[in-house]
């Protein structure tokens, strides 16, 4: 396992006798440093379709290879505010008027003016905790949501996950994969190049 | 933080960056006899008014101020220390320089010595007494003023009496020159000497320091604040004088720190790492806490309902008392909220700044909030709400008056100006604390 | 091939016995000890999920809390069909057990968020090594929490008229009660925990997934790991998201203690109604939270062989946070009974008298002989850093905060502004039963989690290694 053979084309024969096409190169590091090294130069070297995976995040790791601030906070911030506006109208209609509404005009409802302990109809300042509650509920799951959305989660099928060695990238090794639909991806330069950042391993990972 | 975690080679740190090349103490004089002059006229503005109630009031929300500034530092201070912090020994300097005001503070505090003396004959036209500020100070007064007040008041009198007010306040001044004293010297002093000893000294007394802050603050709320209104009582004021204390000190940090970084100091010692945490802090107690704390207080007492607490909230939401609560619950939470959200605004040297302005402002609006506003009197007579509004429509915040800003900006020169005095003379970062290579190479995640 | 099958078969680093409590002055002292690698690491946390057996302490502990959680349904059927009267209620003494328990219970969640939260917030990273059970413990108590409010309204069936659901009376819940802020703040906590829960457990049941060797184990840990495969694009978003999270659960936790709070405190009963129990609760709540953290990791670490990474500076550091929360909640009882005197107000002072001195003065002494006295030992560095003493400690201060809830609750009712209506509580079979079969659940939930799932944030220690810094040793 621990040589390759280059000459294999795009396309390789799998243990079950089928074919598959090359989907990438993935190449172990030992270290966090080693890592971190690599991908700098990964990233100067101008690749676009490649990625570290590792078993921690590794502190700057993304600001080396060149990853952008995620727009996740921002998306937030707009969930936030969605749910503190519903929070209030919810409680606004529901026990301060008494106007009726319907939804998509098959559940109609009605606000029910409710006076008590002598409290005004629009109550603000007791309507203030379920406010709150409505937008960090809603900002929470958004940001949950979102971060998988954005990474393409849940995917059970990724073919990096069929390789035997790439089960340490949860445990103690780091990997760095480029992939074969980058523009300069070419299989032998890029597997010679891998192996010049001092990865202990490099290997091909079919789709 | 990276590999030095295990050895502290002293930091290489350039002299030029946090010794002063004589434009801090030049600013220093300046900004300290501008303070002089300006407290003169002030007091001499406010004195010609003729109205003493309420020059005494200016007076002691511009001293609260600076009060809470100084309180404020001291306990960012003795957190430090507390939680034994690795990113702040850069900054902690500026906040030390600024608790060392209250060796001195005591001495604006004088005036109320003197109105206790006068306080204490009885003989006629004796001059005014603790009553000017505390009307709990003169139960013969307040019972001919307001007779259902002083019955109440009367039941406090063990503790609201003027000799046992000045035997508290000569603890609260001293207790707090004491620990500010003993976190400037300290610091300091390891200055010279980058003896372990000290930061160990600093670190085993923080606990206590602050516990004894947290009881000397909250009596001195109590004291100064919410006997103002002797009858109204609420078990969060000590909190809520806390967070004053956090708004106003910690924004103060910031914004010196941040003049320094304009005038081309820290340079290398002082990054916008730091400036982001302090603007944290700021964020996290000086907005979001105080608004936890200043809703709750509300709440509960808008929701109880029971009449001998919701007089306090009434008389500030009559008149021009009225937009001043709205502009606190605007200018104080809201909108700073928004403003400090944001990581990049916290990292703006600029916009932290105008950050760091805007809420020492409203922290003062706060302390305006706390003291000035009267219950009236006749509040009892009233049939309902808007009919007590509708009477008392035409109160007035006082804002307008000048002798607030000179006074104001003399206590603020007088301070400002020993704080920087202070740094002028021993430099302006903690260079041989043990953990200043950890803190000058901190990142945030 | 080879070197991957011997790193996994690689031997348990043993315990190594370094005293890491001991701060340096400058630099920082290790939080993982015994760990050469990060493998180490990974190993040593998940031999506890993959041994075949677990151990026989587990099994007794299991049975126990097995059987507690059947005489909880028990009690709680019993409950249903009967009514709430088998509880020992009455009038003027509404609320008691039921609603002690649910605070008991939701202010022992508070600990877990206050660890995964806060403690991150302030970048403590030594939250790291006991962050996962904490949170795991959040989720448990705020289900046991739940339980209690949900069955003291009597007619369980009706519960959903606490949802803002359109009905055919066309009534909605009204807004302005506290109660109903309680549904929104215990519901939005337990969602917003879990969620923050299974988002930091992802990463780990990746790294489950990858060592596991039977199908179903591969399959389950696998779906739930949802295909992570630790790319540095998707940590980049993943570790946002955990501060986004962070920074929301952090006000979150406030808010569900001062609801809490609020259903007492927006009343007029005296003892009651005082502006300072929001934080107060908040404080308390951290308090017994810790305790309980305690209480469970003392014996979990010897149990499972984790004092590598749950190391006695974990336990230390903790015992800290008890003795700052405790000194917090003392400052809460003093300002109660300085203000109840300064109140002048009549009814104020005897409540706070009636604590002290009343019917149920003894439970007010173990309030505070258990919340303000005892934990001042832990000033001691000895006492802090001593197993037997901070585990008696941690079983103290839970004692104590369930006493505190039922003065609060118990003491106010039964003594209130009317003598003639004056009366007095004893719990009856039911009251204890219900009690100790929440106890019952939340251990079985607590033994399962152990069992099945990494105890240890895996991926998160690792990251406080110093082998992980990029820009260390080569």
């Amino acid at each position: 396992m621990s040589t390759l053979t280059i000459e294999r084309p795009t396309t390789a024969r799998t243990a079950d006798g089928s074919t598959s096409r090359l989907w990438g190169l993935m190449a172990e590091f030992k270290t966090p440093s080693a890592i971190f090294e690599a991908a700098g130069k990964v990233r100067d070297a101008g690749y676009r379709h490649w990625d570290c995976h590792v078993p921690f995040p590794v502190h700057g790791l993304d600001k080396q290879m060149g990853v952008k601030r995620t727009i996740i906070p921002v998306i937030v911030f707009f969930a936030g505010l969605t749910g503190c506006s519903v929070g209030f109208l919810l409680q606004a209609f529901t026990n301060a008027t008494g106007a009726e509404w319907s939804f998509w005009a098959i559940v109609w409802v009605t606000g029910y003016p409710f006076l008590i302990s002598g409290k005004p109809l629009l109550s603000i300042p007791s309507f203030i905790p379920v406010m709150f509650e409505i937008t960090i509920l809603l900002s929470a799951l958004t940001t949950a949501g979102v971060m998988l959305l954005f990474n393409g989660l849940p995917r059970w099928n990724h073919p990096l996950l069929a390789k035997k060695r790439f089960l340490r990238a949860s445990d103690d090794r780091f990997f760095i994969v480029i992939e074969s639909r980058d523009g300069r991806f070419i299989r032998s330069k890029t597997e010679d190049f891998l192996k010049g950042l001092g990865a202990v391993h490099v290997e091909a990972v079919e789709d | 933080m990276s590999g030095h975690d295990h050895h502290t080679a002293a930091p290489k740190i350039p002299q030029s960056a946090i010794v002063d090349d004589g434009r801090i103490a030049t600013f220093a004089r300046a900004i300290f006899a501008a303070g002089v002059i300006a407290l003169g006229v002030g007091l001499y503005v406010g004195w010609k008014q003729g109205n003493p109630n309420q020059f005494a009031k200016i007076y002691l929300v511009d001293f609260m101020f600076v009060l809470a500034l100084a309180l404020g530092a001291l306990v960012f201070t003795m957190i430090q220390h507390l939680t034994k912090a690795g990113w702040s020994p850069a900054v902690r300097r500026v906040a030390e320089a600024h608790g060392a005001n209250l060796r001195w503070l005591w001495v604006l505090a004088l005036p109320v010595v003197w109105l206790w003396w006068n306080g204490r004959s009885h003989d006629e036209g004796h001059g005014p007494g603790l009553d000017l500020l505390w009307p709990w100070a003169n139960l013969e007064h307040l019972a001919a003023h307001d007779p259902a007040e002083a019955e109440l008041v009367e039941k406090k009198s063990a503790y609201l009496n003027p000799d046992f007010f000045m035997i508290r306040n000569l603890a609260y001044f001293a207790i707090w020159a004491l620990l500010a004293n003993f976190y400037f010297g300290r610091s300091v002093h390891q200055d010279s000497t980058g003896s372990e000893a000290d930061t160990k000294s600093m670190r085993k007394w923080a606990g206590p320091a602050i516990i004894l802050f947290g009881v000397t603050t909250t009596f001195a709320a109590f004291d100064w604040a919410m006997s103002l209104s002797p009858a109204w009582f609420s078990t969060m004021f000590g909190v809520y004088f806390f967070c004053v204390c956090c708004t106003i000190g910690f924004s103060a940090i910031a914004v010196t720190l941040l003049r320094l970084k304009q005038l081309g100091f820290l340079n290398g010692v002082v990054s916008a790492e730091h400036m982001h945490d302090l603007g944290k802090f700021i964020f996290a107690f000086g907005v979001v806490f105080w608004a936890y704390i200043a809703f709750s207080q509300y709440m509960l007492i808008w929701y109880g309902n029971i009449p001998e607490e919701t007089t306090w909230f009434a008389a500030r939401q009559v008149g021009a008392w009225a937009w001043l609560s709205a502009a606190l619950l605007f200018g104080h939470f809201v909108i700073p909220f928004v403003f400090l959200l944001s990581r990049w605004v916290k990292r703006w040297p600029l916009l932290l700044l105008i950050g760091g302005v805007w809420m020492m402002a409203f922290g003062w609006l706060d302390v305006w909030y706390l003291v000035v506003p009267v219950v009236p009197s006749d509040i009892g007579t009233f049939d309902t709400w808007n009919a007590f509004a509708a009477a008392h429509a035409d109160a007035t915040t006082g804002l307008g008056n000048p002798a607030i800003y000179l006074i104001l900006f003399g206590m603020l020169g007088l301070s400002i100006g020993s704080a920087a005095m202070r740094l002028s003379r021993v430099g302006l970062t903690c260079r041989r604390d043990p953990r200043i290579a950890e803190s000058i190479a901190f990142e945030n995640f | 091939m080879t070197t991957v099958s011997s790193a996994i078969d690689r031997q348990d680093p043993g315990f190594i016995e370094v005293d890491n409590t001991v701060d340096p002055v400058s630099g920082r002292a290790p939080l993982v000890l015994g760990c050469r690698d990060f493998h180490d690491v990974t190993h040593s946390v998940c031999r506890v999920n993959e041994a075949p057996k677990a151990p026989l302490a587990w099994w007794v502990a299991f049975a126990i809390s097995l059987s507690l959680v059947g005489f909880l349904g028990v009690c709680v059927l019993y409950l249903i069909l009967t009514g709430v009267g088998v509880w020992g209620l009455n009038n003027p003494v509404m609320w008691a057990f039921d609603i002690t328990n649910f605070v008991w219970w939701v202010g022992i969640g508070h600990a877990g968020t206050l660890i995964s939260a806060i403690l991150f917030l302030f970048r403590q990273k030594w939250r790291t090594g006991i962050n996962r059970f904490a949170e795991a413990m959040t989720i448990f108590a705020v289900i046991c929490a739940g339980l209690f409010p949900g069955i003291h309204v009597g007619r369980v069936w009706f519960a959903y008229w606490l949802f803002p659901i359109p009905n055919q009376m066309d009534m909605w819940p009204q807004f302005r009660s506290p109660l109903l802020w309680d549904v929104f703040a215990v519901g939005t906590y337990f969602t917003v925990s879990l969620v923050f829960w299974y988002v930091g457990l992802i990463p780990d049941l990746a790294t489950m997934r990858d060592r596991a060797t039977g199908k179903l184990r591969q399959f389950a840990y696998g779906f739930f790991a949802l295909g992570w495969r630790g790319s540095m694009r998707h940590w980049h978003r993943y570790e946002v998201a955990y501060l986004l999270l962070a920074a929301l659960a952090t006000p979150l936790v406030l808010s569900v203690h001062s609801v809490v709070s609020f259903d007492f405190a927006v009343s007029q009963l005296p003892g009651w109604h005082t502006t300072i129990f929001p934080p107060y609760f908040v404080a308390g709540a951290i308090f017994s939270g810790f305790a309980m953290v305690m209480t469970l990791a003392v014996p979990a670490r010897e149990l499972f062989g984790l004092k590598n990474i749950i190391t006695l500076r974990h336990l230390d550091n903790m015992n800290k946070i008890i003795l700052v929360t405790g000194c917090i909640v003392g400052y809460a009882y003093a300002m109660e009974f300085f203000i109840a005197w300064y109140s002048g107000a009549l009814y104020e002072k005897f409540a706070f008298l009636n604590r002290a001195f009343g019917q149920y003065w003894w439970a007010y002494f173990i309030m505070v002989g258990s919340n303000v006295i005892t934990p001042q030992l832990f000033w001691f560095k000895a006492i802090r850093t001593s197993i037997p003493l901070m585990f008696a400690l941690s079983i103290v201060v839970n004692i104590g905060m369930w006493f505190e809830r039922f003065v609060i609750i118990v003491s106010s009712l039964a003594n209130d502004f009317l003598p003639s209506s004056w009366d007095a509580f004893f719990p009856t079979w039911v009251d204890i039963g219900t009690m100790l079969g929440a106890i019952g659940l939340f251990s079985t939930l607590f033994l399962l989690f152990c069992r099945y799932l990494p105890m240890i944030a895996i991926a998160e220690v690792k990251a406080v290694m110093p082998q992980a810094d990029p820009h260390g040793q080569h």
